[in-house]
């Protein structure tokens, strides 16, 4: 009967170096190409971008004035949106019943935020940059 | 039989690499990185200090005019939709809070410690439990706790004069505390 190691077959009977380098580096190759696959999934769900940018469109429009027009730089949300196939006009929602703002830079969902400002806003994306309208409520809107 | 120094000694590379430590290794390795990309991407941007005090900022523009109070406050009938805020998100959302009281110029130290707080001159809205969460975060924090799903309050202090009312004091301190607990969610 083969005696058996504690890991591997006995010393005696082991496969060739050859033959254990092969299954060394075929196992090296699949651990770090999971690592690899694990952080790129990780960092294309843009869930950080998705966050940051719906609060800090809902604080522009907390601390702006009726009147007032804010272009926001957004190219890494726009450049994350295109990769994971979100369309430009589908990036920045806002629901001006429920006061709130949507941010979707994948197709798994969106991030939302409320602002408080009761004015009548509209965002669309320009370019590279999200310009933000706030207007003076209206007295039938 | 097993042994680690029976494998770190041997001369055959093969079995060094093939050794149950590697794949400790490799364990520990794919564990930190997971971790670390983890903790990383699951973050919260956390505004909700700075979403305080734009409340704050947006209440007293609206009731301190150019170093006046407002007449809607000073009467009583004062409203936020008054500063351009929606009264349904801060009243209804248990999100918010804000609240004005007023204080005798005179009563107050150069600390902005006051007394002679003005019974007429308050207001409040929202979450009226906010300030006491406020003041247990702080202290939390203070004894090097987190306290992360507590509401962030800002707390500002302005001079204000008074010419319409004879029975207030002509002037005021006004101490504006708003608060914010919005963490904002996931829409499917």
């Amino acid at each position: 009967m083969e005696k058996r190691g504690f890991l591997f077959l006995s010393r005696k009977k082991a496969a060739s170096p050859v033959i254990e380098n092969i299954i060394f580096i075929v196992l090296n190759i699949m651990f770090f190409s999971m690592m690899i696959v694990f952080v790129a999934r990780a960092s294309s769900s843009a869930a950080v971008l998705e966050q940051a940018y719906a609060k800090q469109t809902a604080l522009i429009i907390d601390s702006a004035k009726p009147g007032m027009s804010i272009l926001v730089y957004m190219e890494d949300a726009l450049k994350a949106a295109k990769k994971n196939g979100v369309k430009a006009e589908d990036i920045v929602k806002i629901d001006r019943a429920e006061s709130r703002v949507a941010v979707k830079l994948s197709k798994r969902g969106a991030f939302s935020y409320r602002f408080f400002s009761d004015a009548d806003v509209s965002a669309a994306i320009q370019g590279n940059f999200l310009k933000i309208d706030v207007k003076e409520k209206s007295q039938n809107v | 039989m097993f042994s680690p120094k029976r494998i770190v000694n041997s001369k055959k590379a093969g079995e060094k690499v093939l050794s149950i430590w590697w794949f400790f290794v490799l364990a520990f390795v794919g564990v930190s990185v997971v971790a670390a990309v983890s903790m990383f991407y699951s973050a919260d941007v956390d505004v909700k200090e700075i979403e305080a005090g734009i409340l704050a900022d947006r209440v007293a523009d609206c009731i301190v005019q150019n170093g006046y109070l407002s007449s809607s406050f000073i009467g009583g009938n004062f409203k936020l939709k008054e500063c351009g805020l929606n009264e349904e998100v801060i009243q209804n959302s248990q999100n918010f809070y804000i609240g004005i009281s007023a204080y005798d110029f005179s009563s107050c130290n150069e600390k902005m410690e006051c007394k002679g707080k003005i019974g007429k001159l308050n207001f409040s809205a929202g979450m009226s439990t906010m300030p006491e969460n406020c003041r247990i975060k702080e202290a939390e924090e203070k004894k090097g706790g987190k306290a992360e799903y507590f509401p962030r309050c800002s707390e500002k202090s302005f001079v204000a004069l008074n010419r319409r009312d004879k029975t207030i004091p002509e002037k005021l301190i006004l101490k504006i505390v708003a608060g914010s607990n919005q963490r904002g969610g996931i829409l499917a």
